[in-house]
């Protein structure tokens, strides 16, 4: 990546850096030393593939989705609507991500109808609905904006 | 360097993310605002562990009676609010994943490794964050526990990466950048257009969640794991009476409450006896540590007056405990600002009815500004010291 286009190091430098790098660092060996001194209730064999699998699924799945997602819409979308779909598809991929677990219905403890209590389905789709209403609107308006 | 060049395919060739939002002040403005987000959980969440696991230094006060309902639905809200977030500026930095050369020098080197616990541990928080409110357990550890030490790992590997970052961040942020040099040629997204998409997105599901909290957002609440005004009474549950195997033991005619411990005259009461006790009422919310709240009328003896009949000393700490046999959750603390507020209540009604069983029947405690998992349902002792 570049400033105006100049390349540059990446390479970071300066006292401030190590300073707070060691800073930095002393806190995230104070949360391992944490972890495993109380391993019974963290369970560092599940935790850590949830923690290291965290970053590995954005980066080797989610991630390339939406680069994959968003090459397809330049190519497919229409130059006039595009920026509209782009930013549907940004906001959409938002509210899908929260919604996740809840349309997975796999929680909540039987016997407690006050745990999640709506129909997440439906739910989800009403807000995408308003989303997608939303970027309609917008697209409508701004024809009649530049006619 | 030059030999492995020809590893330099895919997503490693120069040129191979095309998008201009891929950019430094895009990444910068958005790293600003992860920092402030994952700032407010990180102090929200060590209070909150803190009130539940108190070092001998910490004294939690129970006034301002909202202060943890506030605190605790600020954590889950900015939390939520941070997904669409931390998701755009993975994908803004994405590129530089396949930096080239990977390595350039040993700082280079240092700060890339520390952007695992960083990215591992944001996204970790978050998901597992999501999970717990939606009460979906994929995993063998004990969440608050695994949670709260991924916060330290997470928030340390941020002290790191505002150390290498903050120059570039000022850097970038304060050159004035005129938006048309952005603009996409192609139709796409601006900048501009992409950032304020980004924050329209944490917009959106703030608003479709923070009803569970916020009461006249309520009907909003589509995708918020709990109705502040669904469940018995009109209020949620969160462990129902079956969970903690008190189904039999709290109908028990002859259920008594006993206060014990440093006191002067151990007593037990009946409910009968209780209820015969001067009353007292308070309108305190239910504050979840899921980020849920519901305030309800309650009605019952205040724990100070039976402290007092029982002669317990002023400054007195209390141990409430429930008939629940077993379970991380059977017994919580009363600090002595706790035990001595004239709120701090054995409840035997709500809204002007008897507790349903879910509620805690045939007592519970309710104090102001308690986590819920501290206010003890199907009482069975006070254990004073």
């Amino acid at each position: 990546m570049s400033v105006d286009g100049r390349s540059r190091s990446d390479a970071p430098s300066g006292a401030v850096f190590w300073i707070l790098f060691a800073l930095g660092w002393s806190i995230v060996l104070y949360g391992l030393y944490g972890t495993f001194d109380q391993a019974a209730r963290t369970r560092p064999h599940s935790f850590g593939p949830w923690f290291i699998g965290s970053a590995l699924v954005h980066d080797m799945l989610v991630a390339p989705a939406a680069i994959a997602v968003g090459v397809a819409v330049v190519k497919a979308v229409p130059v006039r609507i595009r920026r509209y779909v782009q930013a549907g598809l940004i906001i959409s991929a938002g509210v899908i991500a929260v919604a996740f677990p809840l349309l997975l219905g796999l929680g909540g403890p039987a016997g407690n109808p006050s745990a999640l209590p709506h129909n997440y389905l439906i739910n989800t789709a009403v807000v995408l609905g308003v989303v997608w209403s939303g970027v309609a609107v917008a697209v409508v308006l701004r024809r009649i904006r530049t006619n | 360097m030059r030999r492995l060049e020809f590893l330099r395919v895919g997503p490693l060739r120069e040129g191979a993310f095309t998008s201009k939002l891929h950019s430094e002040k895009t990444a910068a403005i958005m790293g600003m605002a992860l920092g402030v987000s994952f700032a407010i959980c990180f102090i929200t969440g060590l209070l909150s562990h803190g009130i539940q696991n108190p070092p001998s230094w910490f004294l939690w006060p129970s006034r301002p009676v909202n202060l943890y309902r506030v605190m605790q639905g600020l954590h889950v809200a900015t939390g939520i609010a941070a997904i669409p977030l931390l998701l755009a500026k993975l994908w803004t930095v994405y590129p530089r994943l396949f930096t080239w050369p990977p390595v350039e020098s040993l700082p280079h080197a240092l700060e890339r490794l520390s952007l695992l616990p960083l990215v591992g541990g944001s996204v970790f928080l978050l998901v597992s964050g999501l999970n717990n409110i939606a009460l979906w357990y994929p995993w063998e550890f004990f969440f608050p526990l695994a949670h709260y030490w991924a916060a330290w790992i997470t928030v340390g590997a941020m002290v790191v990466h505002i150390g290498a970052k903050r120059a570039i961040t000022a850097q970038v942020v304060r050159r004035r950048h005129p938006d048309r040099l952005d603009e996409a040629s192609d139709g796409s997204l601006s900048r501009r257009q992409f950032l304020w998409t980004v924050a329209a997105g944490s917009a959106v599901v703030t608003l479709a969640t923070v009803g569970q909290t916020v009461r006249p957002l309520r009907r909003l609440a589509l995708l918020a794991p709990r109705d502040p005004a669904v469940g018995p009474q009109g209020f949620p549950v969160n462990k129902t009476a079956r969970s903690a195997r008190v189904t039999e033991t709290a109908i028990d005619p002859a259920w008594r409450l006993s206060i014990e411990g440093a006191v002067e005259r151990p007593m037990s009461f009946s409910l009968a006896e209780l209820r015969d006790l001067q009353q007292r009422e308070a309108t305190l919310p239910i504050s979840c540590v899921e980020g849920w709240s519901a305030t309800v009328r309650w009605r019952g003896v205040p724990v100070a007056d039976l402290l007092a009949m029982a002669g317990a000393a002023e400054g007195a700490e209390v141990s409430a405990e429930s008939l629940q046999p077993s379970g991380l959750f059977r017994q919580a603390d009363l600090n002595r600002l706790h035990a001595a507020d004239p709120d701090t209540l054995v409840a035997l009604e709500v809204n002007g009815e008897p507790l349903h069983i879910e509620h805690g029947f045939p007592a519970r405690l309710i104090g102001p500004n308690r986590p819920g998992v501290m206010q003890t349902k199907w009482l069975s002792k006070l254990v004073v010291s």
